[in-house]
């Protein structure tokens, strides 16, 4: 095994350690989301402290994404099903609003901050970061930009729909 | 078959449908992939049980920490630069999604943290991971996520293709 090899299994593992004790101090605390949200905290915080040492292999981010959907898929039941459709008129009208906000905030982001076109628009389209990180590579915008202003969005988004729902009680 | 087995069942099918349908490319497959062959498979033996909580919460580990990874100081960089025009139109974004999920509880019968989920502009992904730890319907809340992310990624794919094409940006300030 090559010494490049061996500091990038070094690397995965020491992620994966940091993640998994930071996701159990989480889920110990009793923080809703608190499972997921230690292992953002942890792992980032490791992340900005090294420059980019933490590393998850594809595989392990694939199959994480896979234990999740069937973890979720194993709840859905008939009932659940018929609520999609009931909800699937205002599922596909909010996408479309979503999609034409996100397109003028692009356009203002554009103007505001003096980035080209593309990269504004696909930093402010309301997709998921890594199809959205692979449209910016592809049409030539600053993946960097797209990267950063995407993963604010999402971990903004978790914290104030947790923080709502704290505040609301309604946990 | 409620035990391990039906557990091997389930994550065997969960594995392959993401499996497959990461291969095949699709937004957000391996998620949609999983979710749409193990719901299948619960719906036609309903005598299987959900998943133990060990394996949600490996699973929301695994996920909180390959987010984790992105977070590096050359985005942050790129961030700060923009941060003064960014912030205020991601604000806007996530109160578009606020009170959207408070709209959707006030015109359907879902409750409002199943609403709050569904409407908010995180990833699909996250937002199912978060989801789980609450009272909700976890099912409708990936669901909804899956058709936005699929709308989005196949409209804009599209539109940004033919207004962009290959050519190289003309500006970069940031």
């Amino acid at each position: 095994m090559s010494a490049k090899s061996d500091d990038r299994w070094k690397r995965t593992l020491i992620t994966v350690v940091i993640g998994a004790i930071g996701g159990a101090t989480g889920y110990l605390s009793g923080l809703p989301a608190g499972a997921m949200l230690g292992a953002i905290v942890s792992v980032g915080a490791f992340g900005l402290l090294t420059d980019g040492a933490a590393r998850v292999p594809r595989p392990l981010r694939i199959g994480g994404r896979i234990l999740l959907g069937t973890a979720v898929g194993a709840l859905i039941t008939p009932a659940a099903l018929v609520a999609v459709g009931a909800n699937l008129a205002w599922a596909l009208g909010f996408t479309a609003a979503l999609i034409v906000v996100g397109l003028v905030c692009g356009l203002l982001f554009a103007r505001w901050s003096g980035l080209d076109p593309r990269t504004a628009l696909i930093s402010f389209s309301p997709g998921g970061m890594p199809e959205m990180t692979a449209l910016a590579d592809e049409v030539g915008a600053r993946t960097d930009v797209v990267v950063g202003v995407h993963l604010t969005r999402k971990i903004l988004t978790l914290a104030v729909v947790t923080g709502c729902i704290i505040v609301l009680g309604l946990g | 078959m409620t035990g391990l087995w039906g557990l091997a069942l389930t994550l065997a099918a969960g594995g392959l449908g993401g499996w497959a349908a990461h291969a095949l490319r699709l937004p957000g497959g391996a998620v949609l992939g999983s979710l749409i062959a193990a719901g299948a498979l619960h719906i036609a033996l309903p005598a299987l049980v959900p998943v133990p909580d060990a394996v949600r919460i490996t699973a929301q580990i695994l996920v909180g920490t390959a987010v984790g990874t992105t977070l590096s100081r050359d985005p942050l960089r790129a961030l700060l630069r923009v941060t003064a025009s960014a912030l205020p139109l991601l604000c806007l974004l996530l109160a578009m999604g606020v009170l959207g999920g408070f709209l959707f509880a006030r015109v359907s019968d879902l409750s409002l943290v199943t609403t709050l989920f569904s409407t908010a502009p995180g990833g699909a992904s996250d937002m199912a991971a978060a989801a789980l730890e609450f009272d909700t319907d976890v099912a409708l809340i990936a669901g909804f996520h899956m058709i936005r992310q699929i709308a989005v990624f196949s409209l804009l794919t599209w539109i940004f293709t033919r207004w962009f094409g290959n050519s190289p940006p003309k500006s970069g300030k940031g």
